[in-house]
């Protein structure tokens, strides 16, 4: 009983092994299929991962802000309907315009701080690793001496074009940092400063009046932990006395720097407890911070944080969650396109190559009609007419997927980088010549432009084939082979078998 | 009972207009040999259509051991009941000798439990030698294949063999050869052999003699023992 059940499948292997020529054309034709779809699908699999590679690069890092794309309409606006205007007070929210003088028009932005409310809201997400508060402004202080800019840079000119000239600038005497643990703060994460005394700033320290400082600084002015120094707004507005509870290095070489401003000098940055600076800018800051950033357990899950924020109370007419998605787009744009390309390349493939295949067959099974008459004449069912022919097309297949595993990953390679290639050449050309301007990045009112030579394009991708892609090829393969078997053989059902073997005769 | 019985078949084509069988009745037994016979056109291939359940009458009956073969299924009736010897053969061409007699016994279900040897035996008892067995069946002759297409059905164990035209495309040295093994399945093996053919010597020989015609029977009888010397 078991020799009269798979007798189909003993006859297919037969078939297969004796009509070389055609079993041969269609191991070509199938191993075609197999390696453009494998290819296809190990570079978007090597995009994906080229991706997550760019993400987790960028860091896993969430900041919820003031949505700056209504702010930069907003900008544009008052550009465009306030030709001039006199010098304005700078106060919390408002972005200072560096080109304040002659021949620029200066520009008011209400960058609506982030409630801190909004914030508690997200630290809760099991997403979240680590967070951290961040707020800042300009302090004024008569305790000691800030680190002075070389003279030869003290003067700011230059950016407003014509008729800006040279002015000298007083844009207050510290940068006051206020962090929720300072060891979080970009230039201690990025090690462009490093803690050399004391302790950080911690969450616990919430409404203490302590300070980290600078040891350039610190050094200038004989300042050492346990040292108290006073600083506040301008005119001594909101003043407070603040104990150095550490001292960091600035790793930032001043030839590095390209300020006119000794408050904007890393030297003269103190990192205090984000609350503290919401003191120094007065009653309508309270409870407010510039922007909280959030670490992800895992930067993968970046789009599921912002999917689950979304869900929350927070106005996301007015803040955004940026996950550095400027950035990551111009890492990942090229590789996208061909991610894209080549998944358009494996629907193509399938369903031409199910087309084509099953066009083959059908010839075969036309060509076979007088085997099968002799088959069903003998008392072969028809439905395993049908199996031997899968059978026969499936170990076409398993041969066809074997050579495409082979080979499969040079030509995706090959083909993936050359795609890339193609890409970035193409975008090179696409670049208007004035994207240039603003160091050809991002500008940014607040001044931390992102030049795009900051970003590092894809521009090569290592291609393998993967177990996963392997199993959906496997999956897809059999999935032609079944489409182009079975339904072209449908038309064995319809077959009968005296019909057959007399127009033999 | 009779092993096979047509009980008043009717066959036509093109709606009625073109009538083959007309309530033809006719019954055939075990251990004889028939030859059906008949001018072109007169439906012998319908006949054996029928007789092999390639095909269904379009009314009337057709019985095996008393039972409608619609009934048994015609698919089900073949791979059981039947074994069909045709003019071309219809071996399977990518195989050898002796994977066509084995392809048939494993679709139609041969307890047999060593396919292959049993397959050889049938085969040697067709004059087919070993080595002959193992060629593809397209390096054989045209009365070696007949032989190997004859072993195949021989193979099955069918209680019923129908022929049509086996003889046809032979010389007729091995047509007298290949109609003497049909004798001996009837009359040795027991079976019930219907043969069609068109040869009147071959008919000669029958044990019983149906002639087609107009859509009707004839049937004569004859002596058992004669035999085909040559012709």
């Amino acid at each position: 009983m078991e020799g009269k059940n798979v007798n189909f499948i003993k006859r297919a292997l037969l078939s297969v092994k004796e009509r070389k020529a055609k079993s041969f054309l269609q191991l070509i034709v199938f191993t075609v299929i197999c390696v453009l779809i494998i290819a296809g699908l190990s570079i978007q699999s090597a995009a994906e991962k080229s991706a997550q590679l760019a993400r987790e690069s960028l860091g896993g890092t969430v900041t919820l802000q003031y949505n700056s794309e209504k702010m930069m309409e907003e900008i544009k606006n008052q550009m465009g309907e306030r030709p001039e205007r006199g010098s304005e007070q700078q106060g919390p929210g408002q972005v200072p315009s560096p080109g304040q003088g002659q021949g620029f028009s200066p520009f008011s932005i209400s960058n609506e701080p982030v409630k801190l409310k909004d914030a508690e809201q997200l630290i809760s997400s099991s997403y979240v690793k680590a967070y951290n508060f961040i707020t800042s402004t300009t302090g004024y202080t008569d305790s000691f001496e800030p680190v002075e800019v070389e003279s030869n840079s003290s003067s700011f000119g230059g950016f407003g074009g014509p008729g800006a000239g040279e002015m000298e600038f007083s844009m207050g005497d510290i940068t006051v940092s206020g962090q929720l643990n300072s060891d979080l703060a970009t230039a201690f994460m990025d090690k462009t400063a490093t803690l050399v005394e004391g302790l950080h700033i911690t969450e616990e320290d919430k409404g203490k009046t302590v300070v980290l400082v600078e040891q350039t600084l610190a050094d200038q002015n004989d300042l050492a932990v346990g040292d108290h120094i006073k600083f506040g707004a301008e005119d001594n507005e909101n003043e407070q006395n603040y104990e150095i509870v550490g001292i960091y290095q600035s790793e930032v070489s001043t030839n590095d720097l390209n300020t006119p401003l000794s408050a904007m000098l890393p030297y003269n940055t103190v990192y205090v407890p984000f609350d503290q600076v919401n003191v120094i800018k007065g009653d309508d800051a309270t409870d407010t911070m510039d922007s909280a950033v959030f670490y992800m357990k895992d930067a993968a899950n970046i789009d599921a944080f912002i999917e689950e924020a979304n869900s929350t109370s927070i106005d996301f007419e007015t803040y955004m969650l940026d996950a550095n998605n400027q950035l990551f787009e111009q890492m990942v744009g090229p590789i996208e396109n061909v991610s894209s390309f080549s998944k358009n390349i494996v629907y193509l493939v399938t369903i031409a190559g199910a087309l084509i295949l099953g066009l083959l067959i059908m010839l075969s099974i036309r060509e076979r009609k007088y085997e099968m008459g002799v088959l069903i004449a003998i008392g072969e069912r028809k439905w395993k007419l049908i199996g031997q022919f899968l059978v026969e097309v499936l170990v076409i297949a398993v041969l066809a997927l074997g050579i495409s595993y082979a080979t499969g990953g040079v030509v995706a390679d090959q083909l993936g980088n050359k795609l890339l290639e193609n890409q970035l050449v193409s975008g090179q050309e696409a670049q208007p010549e004035s994207f240039g301007r603003f160091g050809g990045g991002d500008f940014n009112p607040f001044g931390n432009s992102t030049p795009s030579s900051q970003v590092d394009v894809i521009d090569e991708i290592k291609v393998e084939i993967t177990p996963k892609d392997f199993g959906l090829l496997a999956l897809i393969g059999f999935l032609i082979a079944i489409v182009a078997t079975v339904l072209p053989s449908l038309t064995v059902l319809r077959l009968k078998p005296k019909a057959i073997l007399s127009k033999q005769d | 009972m009779s092993l096979l019985e047509f009980r008043d078949v009717s066959y036509w084509y093109d709606g009625g207009t073109l009538k083959i069988l007309q309530n033809v009745s006719i019954e055939f037994e075990k251990g004889n040999f028939y030859t059906i016979t008949g001018p072109s056109g007169s439906g012998k291939t319908t006949f054996l259509a029928l007789a092999s359940a390639l095909d269904a009458p379009k009314s009337g009956e057709v019985l095996f051991e008393g039972k409608d073969i619609q009934k048994i299924g015609l698919g089900n009736f073949r791979n059981k009941y039947v074994s069909i010897v045709f003019q071309s053969y219809n071996l399977l061409p990518y195989m050898t000798a002796i994977q066509n007699v084995v392809t048939a016994m494993e679709i139609t279900g041969s307890k047999v439990s060593n396919k292959k040897q049993y397959a050889l035996e049938m085969l040697e008892k067709m004059g087919i030698t070993a080595d002959q067995a193992k060629q593809k069946v397209l390096t054989l002759s045209g009365g070696q294949q007949q032989r190997v297409s004859i072993a195949r059905a021989l193979s099955c164990d069918s209680q019923l063999i129908v022929a049509d035209e086996a003889t046809g495309n032979l010389d007729e040295t091995t047509s007298a050869e290949i109609v003497k093994i049909f004798q001996d399945l009837a009359h040795v093996d027991g079976k019930c052999v219907i043969f069609v053919t068109h040869n009147n010597d071959i008919a000669k020989i029958a044990d019983v003699q149906v002639r087609l015609s107009k859509g009707s029977v004839s049937v004569t009888k004859k002596n058992k023992k004669l035999q085909l010397s040559k012709y």
